[in-house]
């Protein structure tokens, strides 16, 4: 269509000669060019023209529209003729532009939609997504400009970068995935037998079907960084071809010489320590069996075999305890049966009256005996116990003769037993479930219990004839209660007609209570309204006979009142005026009373009471608008006033006697005072008592100087009994002070022989035993002495004492050890002492040293192992490792010293955020806001001061207090503690095991323990942990060791391994902590990544398990934590409890029954 | 001989609503002898005592790294029947694995003689079958629209 067949117009005329006469204005012909402009705009297409284009037109239209009111026809017309034109020419552009952009954007959408397909990473996706979308939107101004936008993008999207990568990766995937999965496959078959094949069977064990998986949602991108990642591990298995050779080999011959002392492990595990020696000695043992067994598990073999010789030799020696162990546990059968027959004896004297002062010494006796026999037992000192019985049980026959001798005394208490089976018990327990109207119903039970109560008061005091009547006033009382049954009955179908009546004046009662009196007749009427309710509502209470027609005079009378509603209304300024009047009035003198009250304190007390409630009445009426009543109230405050005032003489004299009486209690006090000042805070009793003393003191000062002689006796009283039970801890007191100074004496004497010994070199197994029990002493102590626990503290420094003769004795033997390849070792250690220390001033801080650190502390422990296994070839391979990690970090000490200042500044702003954030602010907080508040508290690492140190760990506590579950991962756990309690609840030797537990053997309720453990692994997705037995009395009752991965569970008969439902709680509880460690280690080697469900948990997990986050059980919560065991809420313990928990009570619990309707 | 005293066994909802499935008595040594139980819990009932009296210990759980592990490790300490301390842990583990609560009055089985009085919890009196009133007293209030004098009257010379 042409530009004139568009506008409409008749064909194109002849063109004008040049020298054609001016035409003339003629008012037609702006018309036309005016019917033409209406016209185009009028185009369905009209909308579409460029906003330039528009803005051109409109230009023009207003120009020409101006000309013509001029007259000026011609010109305008032509204006606006030009302008129609060119828009119109435009608007033919405007339609071609239109098909151009519908088939660019077609193109490019098409693209798009490839490249999701195809993986291409969202975020580029995203962007290009943003440009499609912007062209479209300024299409709607200029639809040219962004049809020539669109093909640009149309072909800048053939060349995409990205979007090529993304092909090329599909065209890898789909070409090579069946070729890599085949390679991986085969790379799993092989033995992971080395750490490094171990570690990569685990990864490639998770990337493999990660490449289908990702195909098969056409993530190609990311399915080809899986595949390429496959490559590079399939690869590196084949590369520890030979290494894997040497391992098997060496594994073989360990395995070998493991089996050969099985027999003395296994025994060995059964025994435990009976004396400080063998403690010592099965500690020693199961510390080289868990490490043996930790070593095979991560296939460090080379390791593990430095164990063998000590292993060998330790269970050797321990086992040899065995026959002892096993005499032990003879005893402790002798004693339980001893125990069974005393425990009757026990009873009998337990439930018999002691009558007689005879019969009290012999109970006091048989008591003392009894309780030391107990001790014994629960010491597990069964021996000594044993030797006590006979003892026990003299005990027991002597007050079997005193109570022979008493039997007078007895027999009356035999006869109120008698009389108490035969007439009161039953019927007291039914009294009891009574629910009585009546209001003598009610008397006459109160009157019972109280009976009852004297009765046994006066029991215990002997008084055998008082008691009795006692106990015959409460069958009296059970008597009238009986008696009363049937008028109680009838009282409650009175009160229940009451109630009845009741309900249908409630409009009428609550429309009368609403009412402010205002005027004097309204006030007395509705007074007397409201005492008449109150009295019915009692009535109602004890169903009263006849209440129900007092209700209904009552509801006649509240409508009458109702009547004066309006007259009263108009009153309400008048009444108020009236209440601030007189309310003012008696502000002074009411101040003036409270004053002088607040000044005769503890002997004002009621009265000042009496007044504060009072205006605390009147002020709450008087804002509910009752002003008269309000008005009333004021006239009683105005009576107590009075009533102070008048007392006040009195009180002066009272308050002028007990200053006399703190002046006299002074003395005394002074002295104690005095004496206190000389104690110094020994032990936290001691402490805090001195500190509550000073405040009393100061508090008595300034009490004493404002002459409020009453308070200052309060604080008299407290500080007298803080005194009295200061100076009760005298001894106490002396004797740590003098433990205090024995072990500063100690120190002197011998504290840097025995910082000596522990850093000396210790090269033969009874050396290291004294060296590493020297090390444990002097931590403790060290510890005890900071508590302060001065008598710990003691203890373990004589332990010192006793240990460094050892250790000097040994010193010959020692050093003649030191053989050219252990100083060549020690050479070598020696060499990097600077980078030791470096590194000993730094902290992990920062991602990249925490790694460098961790590898630290992985080289470290594998030297000293090679070390401790005198395995002194290893041990020169082993420290190489050393050196270069000490290296490795020391070269980072600046980067450490940079990254301090900015942590000490994060630190200190999450100090100034968490210490006055109330716990439930810090709760509603995200999980992800909670762990960088964490990590901003950790970044400068735990602080070395005291007293900074413990204000750390308790912000520490207050985070995790407030760390939840994440929801995502609750929603996941609770699945999968479902899915555990089904499939144990189907299997029928777990659920059979219950009802025949007792007499299992080890071996079966291990074979159940393990089908629960690994019932747990699989539904938890984790590998099995190594299982480890070991026995020892209760206490310990199992743990996982994450450093060697290994679950041990304790089999001491008396230990919860003897009850189904605590050994199968332990087992689950002790393996989520297998599951925890396991998350760690995937978030680690960047397995889980932040889609997955159990992400942001595995994170709270890990960061509870950062060096320093876990709370241990000797952290000692503030007094404002009272009640709360931080250890046991942690994150990673509180998962572990409630799973542990969880399934054992699912497993356990009865059917839920009905509930009551 | 030993002493013994009524017993109610309540077994406790999550909401913390409950129910009484058997009345009996429990002796010194935390035997536990049914005389009465809810119909259609006898079972229910039946598991609970039996399993509770054939427990020759129950367990006191905390943590501890007294041993010095590496990390404290998970303790249960037995009391053995009859031993101090025995029926209060009894009672912990009833509502620990079976969800249900043992009520009865501990000291009368730690007194010596004829003490006889009950704690009132042991036995619940029985409930009122009558429609509860829920009437208002005739007190004054503070009014609708105002607030507590304590805060609002804090400049009053009447303030307490």
């Amino acid at each position: 269509m042409g530009l004139r067949e568009l506008l409409g117009l008749p064909p194109k005329p002849p063109k004008k000669k040049a020298a054609e006469a001016p035409a003339k204005q003629d008012p037609d012909a702006y018309e036309d060019a005016k019917a033409q402009y209406d016209k185009l705009i009028k185009h369905p297409q009209f909308d579409k023209l460029p906003k330039g284009a528009r803005a051109k037109l409109d230009a023009a239209r207003e120009e020409a529209s101006g000309l013509q009111a001029h007259e000026k026809y011609e010109v305008a017309a032509k204006r606006l003729r030009d302008a129609v034109a060119e828009a119109a020419k435009t608007l033919v552009q405007v339609g071609t532009a239109a098909k151009d952009m519908k088939a660019a954007r077609t193109r490019v959408s098409g693209l798009l939609d490839g490249a999701r397909l195809l993986g291409v990473p969202k975020k580029h996706i995203e962007a290009l997504k943003a440009r499609h979308d912007k062209i479209v939107l300024d299409a709607d101004e200029d639809i040219i400009g962004a049809a020539l936008a669109m093909q640009q993008m149309a072909s800048d999207l053939a060349k995409d970068p990205q979007i090529l990568a993304a092909k090329a990766a599909r065209d890898r995937v789909l070409s090579d995935q069946t070729k890599v999965e085949a390679a991986a496959a085969k790379a799993l078959k092989v033995p992971t037998e080395t750490p490094e094949v171990l570690k990569l069977n685990r990864l490639l064990a998770n990337a493999v079907p990660l490449i289908g998986f990702h195909a098969g949602k056409t993530n190609f991108v990311e399915a080809l960084r899986h595949l390429e990642n496959c490559e590079k591990w399939v690869a590196a298995i084949a590369a520890q071809a030979a290494d894997l050779k040497v391992s098997i080999k060496l594994r073989d011959q360990i395995l070998a010489r493991r089996k050969k002392i099985d027999g003395d492990v296994t025994n060995a595990r059964a025994v435990f320590g009976m004396d400080k020696e063998s403690e010592a000695l099965v500690e020693r043992f199961q510390r080289i069996d868990k490490a043996f067994e930790g070593a095979m598990y991560v296939r460090d073999y080379k390791v593990a075999s430095t164990y063998l010789d000590t292993l060998e030799s330790l269970a050797k020696q321990v086992a040899a305890l065995k026959p002892q162990i096993d005499a032990r546990l003879k005893l402790a059968a002798e004693s339980k049966k001893l125990f069974g027959e005393l425990k009757a004896g026990w009873n009998i004297i337990r439930s018999t009256r002691d009558v007689t002062s005879d019969m009290e010494k012999a109970y006091a006796a048989a008591k003392e005996k009894y309780i030391q026999f107990i001790d014994l037992i629960n010491e597990y000192k069964h021996e000594e116990a044993n030797a006590l019985g006979p003892e026990v049980s003299a005990a027991f026959e002597t007050h079997g003769k005193a109570a022979a001798a008493a039997r007078a005394e007895l027999d009356k208490i035999k006869q109120a037993n008698d009389l108490w089976d035969a007439k009161g018990k039953a019927r007291y327990i039914k009294a009891l479930k009574l629910n009585p109207c009546l209001p003598e119903m009610s008397e006459a039970i109160a009157k019972m219990k109280a009976s009852l109560k004297t009765h046994d008061k006066k029991t215990d005091a002997k008084d055998y004839d008082g008691a009795l009547k006692d106990l015959q006033e409460v069958i009296n009382q059970l008597d009238i209660i009986d008696g009363l049954v049937k008028k109680d009955s009838q009282a409650k179908q009175d009160r229940s007609a009451a109630r009845k009546e009741f309900k249908k004046g409630t409009k009428d009662f609550d429309a009368v209570l609403a009412i402010k009196a205002n005027t004097p007749e309204m006030f007395s009427k509705t007074e007397k309204f409201r005492r008449e309710y109150d009295d019915i509502r009692a009535a109602m209470r004890i169903g009263e006979a006849g209440t129900a027609d007092r209700i209904k005079k009552l509801i006649a009378e509240a409508k009458e009142i109702q009547k004066g509603k309006a007259e009263n209304a108009k009153q309400a300024a008048a009444a108020s005026r009236a209440y601030e009047e007189k309310a003012k009035a008696g502000e002074a003198a009411f101040v003036a009373a409270r004053t002088a009250a607040r000044n005769f304190q503890p002997d004002s007390n009621e009265l000042l009471q009496e007044l504060l409630d009072l205006a605390k009445d009147m002020i709450n009426i008087a804002k509910a608008r009752h002003c008269l009543k309000a008005i009333e109230v004021c006239d009683q405050i105005t009576e107590v006033v009075k009533q102070i005032n008048g007392k006040i003489p009195e009180w002066t004299a009272a308050a002028e006697a007990r200053k006399e009486n703190n002046a006299k209690r002074l003395a005394a006090v002074n002295k104690d005072y005095a004496a206190a000042k000389k104690f110094e805070p020994v032990s936290p009793e001691i402490d805090a008592l001195l500190k509550s003393i000073e405040v009393n003191v100061a508090a008595f000062n300034t009490a004493s100087k404002a002459k409020e002689h009453g308070k200052a006796e309060t604080h008299m009283d407290a500080l007298e009994k803080d005194l009295a039970a200061l100076l009760k801890l005298k001894s106490t007191h002396d004797k740590l002070k003098g433990d205090k100074k024995w072990v500063d004496d100690k120190k002197t004497a011998i504290g840097t022989d025995v910082e000596d010994a522990i850093d000396g070199w210790a090269l033969l197994p009874e050396t290291q035993d004294i060296q590493s029990r020297m090390s444990y002493a002097k931590s403790q102590a060290d510890g005890a002495y900071t508590a302060p626990d001065y008598e710990k503290a003691r203890r373990y420094w004589a332990d010192l004492d006793g240990l460094l003769p050892q250790w000097t004795a040994k010193q010959a033997d020692n050093d003649k050890a030191l053989t050219d390849e252990v100083r060549d070792v020690n050479k070598a250690y020696d060499s990097f002492e600077t980078e030791r220390q470096t590194v000993g001033a730094m902290k992990p801080i920062t991602p990249e040293l925490k790694k460098l650190f961790k590898y630290y502390w992985a080289a470290s422990k594998r030297f000293w192992a090679a070390y401790s296994g005198l395995d002194w070839t290893l041990a020169l391979e082993a420290v190489a490792e050393y050196e270069a990690a000490a290296k490795a970090l020391a070269a980072k000490k600046s980067d450490f010293d940079a990254a301090l200042v900015v942590g000490k500044a994060k630190s200190a702003a999450a100090i100034a955020e968490l210490g006055p954030i109330s716990d439930a602010d810090l709760k509603k907080k995200t999980a992800t806001e909670k762990l960088d508040l964490l990590a901003d508290l950790r970044a400068a690492g735990q602080p070395e001061d005291a007293a900074e140190l413990k204000a750390y760990k308790k912000l520490q506590r207050k985070l995790y207090n407030a760390i939840e579950y994440d929801a995502e991962f609750k929603e996941a756990d609770e699945k999968r503690r479902d899915a555990l309690v089904d499939t144990l609840k189907k299997d029928k030797d777990v659920t059979e095991a219950r009802g025949k537990w007792g007499k299992m053997t080890d071996e079966q309720r291990l074979a159940v323990l393990l089908k629960v453990m690994n019932a747990e692994c699989k539904v938890y997705d984790i590998p099995p942990p190594k299982v480890r037995l070991f026995c020892q009395p209760p206490g310990d009752e199992g743990y996982f060791s994450g450093s060697t991965m290994t679950l041990n569970l304790n089999t001491h008969p008396y230990s919860g391994w003897s009850d189904y439902k605590e050994a199968v709680n332990t087992v689950i509880h002790e393996n989520m902590h297998n599951y925890q460690a396991v998350l760690e280690r995937r978030l680690e080697e960047g397995i889980l990544t932040e889609d997955d469900p159990v992400y942001v948990q595995a994170m709270i997990f890990a960061a509870n398990q950062e060096p320093g986050g876990y709370v241990d059980t000797d952290e000692k919560p503030d007094p404002d934590e009272a009640n709360q065991k931080p250890y046991k809420t942690q994150p990673i313990e509180a998962h572990a409890w409630d799973t542990g928990d969880g399934v054992s009570e699912e497993l356990t619990k009865i059917k839920e029954p009905e509930r009551k309707k | 001989m030993t002493r013994t005293t009524p017993l109610r066994i309540v077994y406790i909802f999550d909401d913390g609503d409950e129910v009484d499935l058997a009345s009996g008595t429990i002796d010194t040594e935390g035997v536990i002898a049914v005389e009465m139980m809810t119909e259609g819990e006898e079972e229910s009932v039946e598991t609970v005592v039996r399993e509770l009296n054939a427990s020759e210990r129950v367990f006191v759980r905390d943590m501890s790294n007294e041993s010095g592990l590496d990390r404290p490790a998970l303790t249960k300490r037995p009391i053995e029947r009859g031993m101090p301390g025995f029926l209060e842990e009894l009672v912990a583990t009833a509502r620990r694995f079976y969800k249900v609560e043992l009520r009865f009055d501990l000291s009368q089985l730690e007194s010596r003689g004829a003490s006889f009085s009950l704690p009132d919890d042991v036995i619940a009196p029985e409930e009122d079958d009558d429609e509860l009133l829920d009437a208002p007293d005739s007190g004054y209030g503070t009014g609708d629209d105002s607030e507590p004098a304590e805060e609002s009257d804090a400049d009053s010379a009447y303030r307490t």
